[in-house]
């Protein structure tokens, strides 16, 4: 940790050398004194932790010289002391900036003591605070929160990296358990945001009447139960990110106050006046098609367009290959580690068994049926008995959506093997025992 | 006169117990009395000069800048009367008694200062 460095500023040698004496009783101060303010400005690129500073100086104002701090770095803290009780003097400093105003007299060492120690804990916590950050940041870099080798994961990879590094709306679309939330923070955490706050709101898991009040905030006596002003997450977000999930979910009300906000980039709170300005990016997600919704009439087309943005489509994992095998042992070696299990193995039958599945919960699913594997498995490997659906005809599931003519339960069928095999139709017409001609032929007519 | 003694209440103009308090050793002590004794009648000179030019600004500054120091070293007799002129303001409000009132902070400091540098061999 960096030695906590304490300027005191003071022309009086006496009263300087006093506070320099009585700081420096705290073994991890580390204090130096100026007595004039050029001096000090002179050496404040040393960047001290706190600043104790007098407010009349022979050579600068206390003011000035606060401004001057505040301009080269508005996070030190400065104690103003001062030998007059100035009230209106103590009110224009403090608004200007300053951490505390102490009058000079026999209790300003202990306040000065007292303030050090406080400012001493907050810098304390803001250190924790950016370490753990940094550490979110490195668990959600991108390569190691979504796995896979696919051609589809990579180009996910390549628009996430256009995500971070501009400003764009990034709209994230996917079935269930692909992984929306993992992406809007791996946009988050790997950009300059990374280090304001990142807000999430799952917009169906608020009731209609609130989403407003959850949104933008309100003011006190706004309504009933007002009781304090709240902030909402567009305000909490700051220069952070704002993801909305489940945008799809808003009611039309509800989108064209959003659409409002996105467009002005300000809002208002319920029962206020003032406008608040919105820094924060905004991410969405939906598990719906929105451009179906809007032909619906249940999505405005405006705020479709305002939002679509920079669209990312989390393929199905059933559409991902070889990724289901990566995946599987991931979560199984992540689980292992976790209740500190030796390492297992996968066996080729298992393998096999995974491949075959539709997984209509995606990585979630595949997630929590790793865990019950490596479970119930007794040995080092897992074997395709220890792996089990949560339904024994899942991976039929596709062709059991709605009733079907033959043709159609055909059409079906190809479409799920090309899917699997990565449109490879020689080997679709080799499993299922057809002619290559027959793909050809449906692709041509627009059947698959 | 040691440390522990010091501690205790004289019938002198100076009381050191606040500043013992602070700087906890007799080392430090001796610094800060010497600092005193060596800053201070600088100001005073400069109050003086300022005194014979009515630059009533700087009667202030001056009376300002000690009045701190004062307080630190418990001189209880200067306590009200530095404070009739550590404002400009303030400074004009007295105007007819200023060369009483700087003379006495006068007398009562060199006062100080000679029982200072006669306690810790200054």
């Amino acid at each position: 940790m960096n030695p906590f460095k304490v300027f005191v500023v003071e022309d009086d040698p006496f009263y300087g050398e006093m506070l320099k004496y009585h700081i420096s009783l705290n073994p991890d101060y580390v204090v130096e004194k100026f007595e004039t303010g050029k001096d000090f400005l002179h050496n404040l690129y040393k960047n001290p932790s706190v600043i104790s500073l007098d407010y009349s100086l022979p050579d600068m104002s206390g003011l000035d010289v606060l401004k001057k701090v505040k301009e080269f770095n508005p996070e030190i803290p400065v104690i103003i002391v001062s030998g007059q009780e100035d009230v209106s003097t103590a009110v224009i400093l403090l608004k200007e900036g300053a951490y505390d105003y102490f009058v000079k007299d026999d209790d300003t060492k202990d306040r000065i003591w007292n303030a050090l120690k406080n400012i001493r804990e907050k810098v304390k916590l803001e250190n924790q605070i950016d370490v753990l950050k940094e550490e979110i940041g490195k668990k959600y870099k991108f390569g190691n929160i979504i796995k896979g080798n696919s051609p589809e994961i990579k180009h996910i990879f390549a628009l996430i990296e256009k995500a971070i590094s501009t400003n764009i709306i990034v709209s994230i679309a996917g079935e269930t358990g692909t992984g929306k939330d993992l992406v809007a923070k791996a946009i988050h955490y790997n950009s300059p945001r990374g280090k304001h706050p990142y807000i999430a709101i799952n917009v169906s898991a608020i009731p209609k009447e609130l989403i407003e009040s959850e949104l933008f905030g309100f003011e006190k006596g706004a309504f009933t139960g007002a009781n304090t002003r709240k902030l909402g997450k567009f305000e909490e977000a700051g220069k952070g990110t704002l993801f909305l999930d489940e945008v799809g979910e808003m009611d039309l009300n509800m989108q064209a106050k959003l659409l409002r906000v996105l467009q002005e980039r300000e809002l208002t709170r319920i029962g206020g006046h003032h406008l608040v300005k919105v820094e924060a990016r905004i991410l969405v997600a939906t598990n719906r098609n929105l451009a179906e919704e809007v032909q619906k009439g249940n999505f405005r087309q405006d705020l479709y367009y305002r939002l679509l943005g920079l669209p990312i489509f989390l393929p199905p994992l059933r559409n991902r290959g070889n990724d289901i095998l990566i995946l599987a042992k991931y979560f199984t070696d992540e689980f292992c580690e976790e209740n500190n299990i030796p390492k297992k193995t996968i066996s080729q039958h298992a393998q096999e068994k995974l491949l075959g599945y539709s997984y209509p919960g995606n990585a979630r699913e595949l997630k929590a049926m790793m865990e019950l594997a490596t479970v119930m498995s007794n040995t080092p490997v897992i074997d395709d008995t220890d792996i089990s659906f949560s339904s024994p005809n899942r991976s039929n599931d596709f062709l059991l959506d709605a009733e079907d003519s033959l043709v159609g339960y055909n059409r079906k069928i190809i479409r799920y093997f090309l899917d699997k095999y990565d449109n490879n139709i020689i080997k679709v017409a080799k499993k299922l025992d057809i002619g290559k001609s027959t793909i050809y032929r449906m692709m041509k007519n627009n059947e698959l | 006169m040691n440390f522990k003694t010091r501690c205790m209440k004289t019938n002198k103009l100076y009381d050191l117990r606040q500043l013992i308090d602070i700087v906890g050793d007799e080392d430090g002590l001796q610094k800060m009395v010497t600092i005193f004794v060596e800053s201070t009648p600088r100001i005073m000179d400069d109050l003086n000069e300022n005194l014979l030019t009515n630059n009533f600004e700087m009667i202030a500054h001056n009376a300002h800048k000690m009045k701190a120091s004062i307080d630190m070293m418990k001189i209880v007799s200067l306590h009200d009367v530095i404070r009739k002129i550590d404002k400009p303001e303030k400074v004009l409000e007295n105007k007819t008694d200023l060369k009483e009132i700087v003379g006495f902070i006068k007398i009562t400091l060199d006062s100080v200062f000679a029982d200072l540098k006669k306690e810790f061999s200054l």
